[in-house]
């Protein structure tokens, strides 16, 4: 098969698209592409093969089916189009896009802030550590142990008799 | 010879005066969408046949069409009338369509087998001109046939060379009005259709030669 990117026989090209579907005389009647494609082995295949592509397309009909419903459809879709973009919905929406989105920001900030402020701060440890010394200060003194048995007696008496 | 299909014919667009048509474009810039109607109007044949040609008879082609013109309607304040309004037209249409393939990944798989090499070889001694209205039914069928392999053809193709091919041998666009489209000059237009032609031609080759019968007649 023949390349297809050599350059040297660009012009020649050029000449025989013009010439495709024109028929052998047209194609005589250009003197020098006719002793060119005589010299030109590539270029011989390679118009043989332009020719045969046109009849590859032979068999193609534009499908074409214009019709006045296909019009009255495409200028419906344009009056949504339009009613869309003048809608005070369409002119908020890029608002409403940003609200939601710092929302979600917002609520990520405040979530990380929460937990760095409960597990990290220095501040807050330290006032916890004190306020801990300050409730144990204010408790009372336990009272003492019994040391014998009557003392242990003389407790249990105490409480039956309401004292 | 240039805007007719190899086979002679040629789909005309709607004859249009070019200032008829600006003064259209203007008139739809400042809101008028009884002018954009007319030019929906003007151009939709040949619209329908270029999304028709590269989507190949998806049924998406008219949807896609209307996403185009539509398109074409919101950002028409954009458009500066350097260049027709068809150009920049088929311009967004032929992005549009290709926007569509990678977005629904609908470019068919190659398959092997699905025409015999007997119809392949037919289509080499088909005469390149065979319209009419004497097609008798069994050439429907075989054009259906023909037709199909186009498409799985044209499938081996890249994007801008499958486009400019659909647009001169179906839609009939000169080369002329292809390369305003695709920002190329007539010779680059030229030589690329050209090129494109052989690469087609070149997958056509290899089918045949994929062919089981092929190899066990060569062997």
């Amino acid at each position: 098969m023949f390349s297809w990117n050599e350059r040297g026989c660009r012009k020649y090209q050029v000449r025989m698209e013009d010439h495709l579907g024109a028929g052998p005389e047209a194609v005589e009647s250009d003197v020098e592409l006719t002793v060119h494609l005589r010299g030109c082995t590539r270029c011989r295949e390679a118009f043989a093969a332009a020719q045969l592509s046109g009849r590859l397309f032979s068999a193609e009909e534009p499908e074409v089916q214009p019709s006045e419903a296909f019009v009255t459809r495409v200028m419906a879709s344009i009056r949504e189009e339009q009613a869309r973009l003048l809608t005070p919905a369409t002119v908020w929406s890029p608002l409403e896009t940003l609200a939601s989105r710092f929302a979600l920001v917002a609520a990520v900030a405040l979530l990380a802030l929460s937990v760095f402020v409960g597990e990290f701060s220095p501040a807050l440890r330290q006032a916890d550590v004190g306020s801990t010394t300050e409730v144990t200060s204010e408790w009372p003194e336990p009272p003492a142990q019994p040391a014998t048995q009557d003392e242990v007696l003389m407790s249990l008496a105490e409480a039956e008799n309401g004292i | 010879m240039e805007g007719k299909r190899l086979d002679g014919s040629r789909l005309e667009p709607k004859v249009t005066d070019a200032d008829y048509e600006r003064r259209l474009v203007r008139q739809a810039q400042s809101g008028d969408t009884a002018a954009y109607e007319e030019l929906v109007r003007i151009h939709q044949p040949r619209l329908l046949a270029v999304v028709g040609g590269i989507l190949r008879r998806n049924q998406d082609v008219e949807d896609v069409a209307q996403q185009v013109l539509v398109k074409a309607y919101v950002s028409l304040k954009r458009f500066d009338l350097r260049s027709a309004f068809g150009t920049w037209l088929y311009k967004i249409a032929v992005n549009e369509c290709w926007d569509y393939f990678r977005k629904k990944k609908v470019r068919r798989l190659v398959y092997e087998a699905d025409l015999s090499e007997e119809q392949l070889r037919q289509i080499e001694v088909v005469p390149a001109h065979t319209g009419g209205a004497s097609r008798s039914r069994e050439d429907a069928a075989s054009r259906a046939q023909q037709r199909q392999l186009l498409d799985r053809l044209l499938d081996e193709l890249d994007e801008t060379d499958r486009s400019m091919l659909v647009m001169k041998e179906v839609t009939g666009f000169t080369v002329e009005e292809i390369g305003k489209v695709f920002g190329l000059n007539v010779n680059t237009v030229k030589v690329r259709l050209f090129r494109a032609r052989g690469r087609l031609v070149e997958a056509y080759h290899r089918r045949l030669e994929r062919r089981p019968s092929s190899h066990s007649r060569n062997s």
